[in-house]
């Protein structure tokens, strides 16, 4: 399935959960936010949550500094 | 109060355009504006609304200028090294705009005092640089529903987002809270520019804000990324089960 993520398209197989797609982008060292379609996605509910076919998925960092 | 002459004068570039004019001028000098943290972001925020003008400018930090603030936090100069960041950082907004009422707040916001600091300002610049702080001033604006700028900044990473509280998306709809080990004991950057340019935005949100014009950067989070110079909005609605305003949805 093709996704968008961060703004760029994205393929991942079909039913991968957040949980897979972080694994995969491998966004490490920080904690982030996952919206899916503009709604947040718990951290709790990363391994059971399955995305679709064109869905929004955005990866926000926690950013502390400033 | 109409403008004086050397007032006509700073004020020229401001005064020829049409969105803002001499009637936009004096409602900038009666505006008062908070800015929490006179570091990264603090010191691009204050120094351009000082600039600009605003009545009175507010600054809260209870923190002494080290050297390694001096890649970034351009409100402090080498002999400054030691000195209150907050009375750096008055002398040099004075000297920019004698005619802005610059109040020091040598004080860390903390549950016990910032309803009391943040009570005189219509708007509230969160410059601050630890999640603590950003999730007290998210909090206690949401409470007195006082709309304010926030901004983080990681390594090349700049983040930002107008709020107006009870009405537009808060920080706790995106992030509901703050993480157990940020960032492990050693800091990582910044890129002493990233935060120049997100104080710059959030100064311009205040600017906005006291004016009314424009749009403002609400219900989206702006994230900069340096590195691959990349501005990207993204739209962020507000989240029926925020802890924060989650209630104002329901």
């Amino acid at each position: 399935m093709t996704l968008t993520v961060n703004g760029e398209k994205t393929e991942l197989q079909d039913g991968a959960t957040v949980a897979q797609l972080l694994k995969k982008v491998n966004t490490g060292a920080s904690r982030i936010a996952v919206l899916v379609n503009n709604t947040v996605v718990k951290a709790e509910k990363w391994e059971a949550f399955a995305l679709k076919d064109g869905d929004h998925v955005e990866l926000l960092t926690f950013a502390g500094g400033g | 109060m109409p403008l004086s002459a050397e007032e006509q004068d700073r004020y020229a570039r401001h005064l020829a355009l049409p969105e803002i004019g001499e009637q936009g001028q004096e409602r900038l000098r009666g505006g008062s504006v908070l800015v929490v943290g006179a570091g990264g972001l603090g010191s691009p925020a204050a120094l351009y609304l000082a600039a600009a003008g605003v009545g009175t400018l507010g600054i809260a930090d209870a923190d002494v200028v080290e050297t390694s603030n001096l890649q970034r936090q351009l409100l402090h100069h080498t002999p400054d090294v030691g000195r209150r960041k907050v009375k750096s950082a008055v002398e040099k907004l004075r000297a920019l705009n004698p005619h802005v009422n610059v109040r020091p707040h040598v004080e860390r916001l903390s549950p016990a005092n910032a309803e009391r600091i943040l009570a005189d300002y219509h708007f509230v610049v969160d410059a601050t640089d630890n999640f603590t702080a950003k999730f007290l001033i998210a909090d206690t604006c949401h409470r007195v529903r006082k709309p304010y700028s926030h901004a983080g900044i990681r390594r090349f990473l700049g983040q930002t987002m107008t709020v107006h509280p009870g009405l537009t998306t808060c920080y706790r709809c995106v992030f509901d809270s703050p993480p157990e080990e940020p960032d492990g004991l050693r800091p990582q950057g910044p890129l002493g520019a990233v935060p120049g340019v997100i104080g710059a935005i959030q100064a311009t949100e205040g600017i906005k804000y006291l004016l009314g014009i424009g749009t403002p950067l609400t219900n989206t989070l702006l994230v900069y990324e340096a590195l691959e110079m990349t501005f990207r909005r993204v739209p962020v609605q507000r989240n029926p089960e925020c802890p924060l305003c989650g209630e104002c949805l329901r």
